[in-house]
Parts: structure tokens; C-alpha cells; sequence
């Protein structure tokens, strides 16, 4: 008897083990290719989509045990092409031998031609695989994208790593790019209307070496590297124009971000570099006879712990700086938004702000937004001192 | 039996279960950035019908619906009625299993079977079933802290992407329209809680109390949910991903290492989706004992597990369909089994209370 209920519960026991549906579509990690960054080229005439896929080659992964194989590349660059972005997720085993895995990617960049034919199909396409995420930086190429998908890149093994830390050192030591560069934040503020700024790559690559050896093995950081500067600015999900370094610094400064900025200024005739963060940023909305006038008011912290050439030593020295300060970067930012204006391009967001802040029986149109006066004002403050007299 | 504070979160996990998975993105498409006031308003309507059902239970006291159906209507007309909730059970249980396979497909299993999915899940549930009110209750109570700990901790963890511009303009949207256009939202989840009521004459003391702090609770809980979820993700995005929570969760990162959390959510969006398909199949298989009083269980529950996979294999072709179905036809679908049916079964009682009292009379005084 006792027998009897042994051999039932084993039977039990074996049957409910194939309820263990868990892992029956499971992939071993050696049959998968890691994709750590996606390029994305489009040819405007032909139409022929170019994917490329940056899979991290596992044998020469530095956190292995053991010297690592520098001998091999740490990442093989997969080069595809079709008509459309599904097609390829099929198209592409007939060169890669292994599953496709791009959930752990951590950068997607576009080609500056493609960008300027739209990036919605390519942001719609993330969005529909569930296991393609959404939160990672959406860069543009400044000009052709192959030799950058081509470049392997000193300290950061992989390429990804290289982008994806520089731009968050960026983001705390410098304006020169923003937080909101996600995928997600890309979709978001185009579904809103808004005119954004994506980071610009630059490849510095000539002669691109055949293997990594010879990439570690050169002292010069700067050659078959890749830089970030400048900025693309999207409209409606299409690259409409660039902005140049200082401009892009006013526009990260205008829209709240609070990274530190050095910059040199003239003061007293010398050339002085301080150090700025935001500390402040209001926007309020007035209407002055049936016209909106938007202040933008900004209060900054300055530090002069990077000045070597000039630190004021009296009270009223300092107040004269930090006049002369707020003076300057005035006249900068109202200039910029200037001409941003005369461009056409809200980086201000000044129409979504107008929106919000509409008084009841004033009609809003986008002919107020582009009339709106902007008036930008800046105040500082010498908070941070680095060296008291310099010798 | 079981205690009120198992049946009230029993309640909330019930009232829970596949609102999470199919409901949100729908609802946010309806309300935009006030979405969060909606789950208040139909809250209360919730509360109405369970009102409303209390009054037929409170004229039985400690009868099961499928009891009062056979006391008012008589042996024929009386299994006629309970085999329509016990209809309305079981599609309603292989609707859940239906959202579930989806939901699964669609993130993190795409290549198995959805009838792997609805059969081991149903396996597991009328196990549990079978063993008495009790171990439902208990089972639920077991897992509650271990779903809502982790579902509020990741939801606070990907709050570093808070955004309060997302709300604005506050109270723009013309909500109050918008509502009255979801009422799809009456039906499913909050008429559904009909299937609650199967628990009412079970409870130790009274349920009543209970079970409209559980709908009240459930509410805020979905509130809550909608309000971060607007918050973290947006009006345009939430509208347009199929499940908004998994994404928000996708989406966090923890330093540079931990990326990918969201099976967490998963994990407490599938228990919590397990816990509405017991109490639905708990639902029908008492439905059908009360009736039919079998000397053996598991023949029934065979049957029931047959015939859930296959209603759940066949009730919609694709999530476009369900939410379709779901916007034009649950609330009058819902309403005739859960509004209608208790009506008439509150008309008979009366009816035959009236009857009653005056034969009574009339014996009286023939007397």
C-alpha cells in the first residue's frame, strides 16, 4: 500500500515537471548575440535601410579571468541592409550565427542623412519590440556612419561603454549635453510639439586598424577615436539644423539643465574662465496688450576655483565681477534666443509655456508663441573660491 | 470559512488582477492626464452594485447565489439561472487566462504555447479550488505582502523619471465626458466583482463591510497606479504601449549593472492575474456543485479545466479584438448577468414573500 502511494506521488511528482514551461524556449547565453550599440543608416534616394549591429565578442571580455585576448576585437560590427527595419530581424542570420539579443543595447545612433529623412519609423520600431528599450541615448552621426560603427575606442573596451559614460560625464562637468536624450524623452517631446537638441558623433578615424591590438597598442587617444560635439536639432522627428558648442551650452542653460559649465569671460579686460551652475530658472508670462511677454530669469552660482588668471580680491570687486558676469551672459542668451527665433526653432519651449499659462479670453494661436517678447535675465553669485591670490 | 481580512484582500487583488494588464493604456488614451480620477468615479459605481447585491444576500443570509437561485426559482428555473452565472463564470475565467497567455507571448515568452500557459495555470488553481474556500483565502493572504512590497518598491525606484509637467494642464481634458465614453470601465473590473460575492455568505461575522472597503481600497490602489504611471511615462507614450507598467519598469536602471527588473513586475502582475482566475473558477465549480451536489470532485474539475483552456484558446482572436469587444459590449454584457439577473432574482423573492405572508393569512383565517 505504502509502495503504491510512493510510486503515485513519484508519477504525480514526474508528470508536473513538464508544467515547467519556464524554460522551454530558453537560449544559453553562448548562443546569443549581446548587441551593445545599433547604428541606423538610411540611403534618401534608394531608400535601402542600413543596420549596423555592434555584438560584444564574449572571448575577449576583460572582466574574464585570466589576461585578456587582445588579440581580438571586443566587439564585431554586423552590417545589414533591407527595405525595412522588420524585415531585417531576419535578414540578418544570414551573416550572424547567433540569436539576436538587443535588450542590453546601450546606445542607438543615426546617420545625419537618415536623421534628416525622420527618425520616427526608427523610434516607432524600438518602441514595438518588447524587448527593446526605450531608455538609452539617441545619438545623430555627424556625417557618414559606417567609420563610426568602425572605430573601437581606448579605455572602454566597448564602444557603447566609451559613449554611454562620456555622456554622463558630460552631463555633470559641462551644459554641452543634456539628460534628455532618451529614446523615450525623444518620443515624448516630439508628441508635444517641441523642437529638441540630440548630441552630435564625430568619427576621427583615418586609417581605421584592423584589429584592436594595434588600437590599444597607440598612445594617441584622439586618433581612431570619436568625439561628441555639436548638436542636432530635431523637429517633428526630422533633423532640421545643428547648433555649434556655445550654443548648445545657452541651450541646455535655458532649459533648466544643471550641469556645470566653465567658460571665459572679459573681465576687466583680462580673460578669466569661471565656473557656473544653474541654480534658479523661472518663467513667468505677462501680458502686455493682448501680446505675451515671457521673463526668463536665471540665477547661477559662479566659483572661480578654475580662474587662474584673475579672482577678485574685495567685496566690491566681486560684485563688479559678478555684474559684468550677468551682463554678458545676457546679452549671450538673448542673442541666442534671437536667433533661434529668427530660425523658427522653440528651444525655449516657448509655445507649450504660453499654452499652459493662458489667461482666460486671450486666444492662443501659434502667431502669439513666435510674437511672444522674450526678455532673459541673469543674476550671479561668486559662491566658490578656489585660490585666494593667485601668485 | 474565512476571516473579513481575507476577504477584503481578496477583493483587492481580485479587483486588480487584469485591470493591470489590459486596462491601462485604454484608459489613458480615454482620460489623458486626469486618467487618475477615473477609476474613482466608476470606484464608487463599483460600490453601488455591491450595495445593491448585498440587499439579495442580506434576504438569504448564509445562502450562496446558486442556493438563493434554487430557493426563489425552484429546481428548474433555479439550475436554468445558476448555469448562467456559472456561464458567466467561466467565460470570464478563460477571458483572464486569455490576457495572461497574451501578456506572456508579448514580453517574456514568445515561442510557448498559450495552452501551456492556461492549463498549467488552471491545474494549480483548481487544486486549490478543490481543497475549499479556505485555501483560496488563505493562499491569497499568503502572497499579498509579496506583491504589493515589490510592485510599489519598483514603481518608486523608476520614479527618478518623474516628470510633473506630464500632468499639465491639470483638469483639462474634459474628463467628465471622457468617462461617461469608458463606461467599459463599470463592467470590467468593477462589475465583475460579482464573482466576489460567491465569498459573502462565507464570512465569518459579515462580509459586507469588507467587501466595500476592498472595492474602495482597489481603487485608490488603481488611482494610484494610473497617477504614477502618467507621471513617469506620459500621456502619449502610456497611450500607446500595450503594458504601460511593464514598460515603466523596463525602464529603470540601477547603476550600470542591474538593467533589467522588470521581471519582478511580471512576476506580481502573474500571481495577481492567477488570484481573479481562482476566484472565477472557485465561482463556477461551486455554481455547478450546488446544483448538481456531485459525490466526486475531480470528474467536475476535469471538465471545468477542458473547458476553461478551451474557452480561453478560443474567446478572441487578438488583443485588438478583445479591446474592442471590451469598449463596445462589456458593460451591457456585463450588466445582464450581474445587474439583471440579481434584479430578478430580488423581484422573485419579494414576489414569493408577498405570496407568503398571504397564504399564511389566508390559512389564518380559514382557520
Amino acid at each position: 500500500m505504502v509502495r503504491r502511494q510512493t510510486a503515485t506521488a513519484f508519477f504525480i511528482l514526474v508528470f508536473l515537471s513538464m508544467l515547467l514551461a519556464a524554460c522551454w524556449d530558453k537560449t544559453e547565453l553562448n548562443e546569443l548575440a549581446l548587441v551593445s550599440m545599433i547604428g541606423v543608416d538610411s540611403d534618401p534616394e534608394s531608400g535601402v535601410k542600413t543596420v549596423y549591429f555592434q555584438v560584444v565578442n564574449p572571448l575577449s571580455s576583460s572582466s574574464a579571468k585570466g589576461p585578456p585576448n587582445s588579440d581580438q576585437a571586443p566587439v564585431y560590427t554586423y552590417e545589414i541592409k533591407g527595405k525595412s527595419y522588420g524585415e531585417m530581424n531576419s535578414t540578418i542570420y544570414k551573416v550572424l550565427p547567433r540569436r539576436l539579443f538587443i535588450a542590453h543595447y546601450k546606445a542607438i545612433i543615426v546617420s545625419e542623412r537618415a536623421a534628416k529623412q525622420g527618425v520616427r519609423e526608427i523610434v516607432n520600431f524600438i518602441e514595438m519590440q518588447p524587448n527593446g528599450r526605450a531608455s538609452v541615448p539617441l545619438l545623430i552621426s555627424d556625417g557618414p556612419l559606417s567609420p563610426f560603427m568602425h572605430t573601437l575606442t581606448p579605455l572602454e573596451r566597448v564602444p557603447s561603454d566609451a559613449l554611454d559614460s562620456r555622456l554622463r560625464q558630460l552631463t555633470r562637468h559641462s551644459l554641452l549635453t543634456g539628460k534628455q536624450i532618451m529614446v523615450n524623452n525623444v518620443i515624448e517631446r516630439m508628441e508635444n510639439g517641441e523642437t529638441i537638441v540630440l548630441p552630435l558623433v564625430t568619427s576621427q578615424a583615418e586609417n581605421v586598424p584592423a584589429d584592436s591590438g594595434e588600437t590599444a597598442a597607440n598612445i594617441n587617444a584622439k586618433q581612431n577615436n570619436f568625439t561628441i560635439g555639436g548638436g542636432a536639432v530635431l523637429q517633428d522627428y526630422r533633423m532640421v539644423g545643428r547648433l555649434n558648442d556655445k550654443e548648445l551650452i545657452w541651450y541646455h542653460l535655458l532649459n533648466g539643465e544643471k550641469g556645470r559649465q566653465a567658460l571665459r569671460f572679459l573681465i576687466d579686460g583680462k580673460r578669466t574662465s569661471l565656473e557656473w551652475k544653474l541654480v534658479r530658472l523661472e518663467r513667468t508670462v505677462h501680458w502686455q496688450q493682448g501680446q505675451p511677454v515671457v521673463r526668463i530669469h536665471l540665477s547661477l552660482k559662479l566659483s572661480s576655483a578654475l580662474s587662474s588668471e584673475y579672482v577678485p580680491e574685495t567685496r566690491r570687486k566681486i560684485i563688479q565681477l559678478e555684474d559684468q558676469v550677468n551682463r554678458i551672459m545676457t546679452d549671450e542668451l538673448n542673442a541666442f534666443q534671437e536667433k533661434m527665433k529668427t530660425k523658427g526653432w522653440d528651444l525655449l519651449r516657448i509655445e507649450k509655456l504660453l499654452q499652459r499659462s493662458r489667461l482666460p479670453g486671450q486666444q492662443h494661436s501659434a502667431t502669439t508663441a513666435k510674437n511672444a517678447k522674450v526678455v532673459i535675465s541673469v543674476t550671479t553669485k561668486l559662491s566658490q573660491v578656489g585660490m585666494n591670490t593667485p601668485y | 470559512m474565512i476571516s473579513r481580512w481575507q476577504f477584503f484582500l481578496l477583493t483587492i487583488n481580485y479587483i486588480l488582477g487584469t485591470t493591470f494588464f489590459v486596462l491601462i493604456s485604454r484608459l489613458v488614451k480615454q482620460g489623458g492626464q486626469d486618467t487618475w480620477l477615473m477609476p474613482l468615479w466608476a470606484g464608487s459605481f463599483g460600490i453601488l452594485c455591491a450595495l445593491f447585491w448585498m440587499v439579495l444576500f442580506r434576504w438569504h443570509p448564509g445562502k450562496s447565489l446558486p442556493q438563493i437561485a434554487l430557493a426563489v426559482c425552484g429546481r428548474p428555473l433555479g439550475t436554468a439561472m445558476s448555469m448562467l452565472f456559472f456561464f458567466y463564470f467561466s467565460v470570464l475565467a478563460g477571458w483572464v487566462l486569455r490576457n495572461l497567455s497574451d501578456f506572456m507571448n508579448a514580453t517574456i515568452m514568445p515561442e510557448t504555447p498559450k495552452s501551456v500557459f492556461h492549463i498549467s495555470f488552471l491545474l494549480v488553481a483548481c487544486y486549490t479550488v478543490a481543497l475549499g474556500v479556505e485555501s483560496v483565502a488563505r493562499l491569497n493572504q499568503l502572497v499579498t505582502p509579496f506583491l504589493f512590497f515589490p510592485f510599489w518598491f519598483v514603481l518608486l525606484l523608476a520614479a527618478v523619471n518623474w516628470d510633473w509637467n506630464r500632468f499639465q494642464p491639470v483638469l483639462a481634458s474634459e474628463i467628465w465626458r471622457n468617462m461617461l465614453e469608458a463606461h467599459f470601465f463599470l463592467g470590467f473590473p468593477y462589475m465583475e466583482t460579482f464573482a466576489m460575492t460567491m465569498f459573502l455568505p462565507l464570512v465569518k461575522q459579515d462580509g459586507n463591510r469588507a467587501f466595500v472597503l476592498g472595492i474602495a481600497t482597489a481603487t485608490l490602489s488603481l488611482s494610484m497606479t494610473l497617477f504614477m504611471i502618467i507621471g513617469l511615462l506620459g500621456v502619449d507614450r502610456a497611450s500607446r504601449l500595450t503594458y504601460p507598467i511593464y514598460i515603466v519598469v523596463q525602464e529603470v536602471a540601477i547603476g550600470e549593472m542591474i538593467v533589467n527588473i522588470h521581471s519582478v513586475i511580471s512576476v506580481v502582475l502573474l500571481i495577481l492575474i492567477f488570484i481573479k482566475l481562482l476566484v472565477l473558477v472557485y465561482g463556477a465549480y461551486e455554481s455547478l456543485r450546488h446544483v448538481f451536489r456531485p459525490k466526486r470532485q475531480w470528474p467536475h474539475f476535469l471538465a471545468l479545466t477542458l473547458l476553461l483552456s478551451g474557452i480561453a484558446a478560443s474567446i478572441y482572436e487578438n488583443p485588438i479584438q478583445n479591446g474592442e469587444w471590451n469598449e463596445k459590449y462589456t458593460f451591457a454584457f456585463d450588466s445582464f448577468f450581474v445587474l439583471f439577473l440579481p434584479f430578478l432574482l430580488l423581484a422573485a423573492s419579494w414576489l414569493r414573500r408577498k405570496f407568503n405572508r398571504r397564504n399564511h393569512w389566508n390559512k389564518r383565517s380559514a382557520n
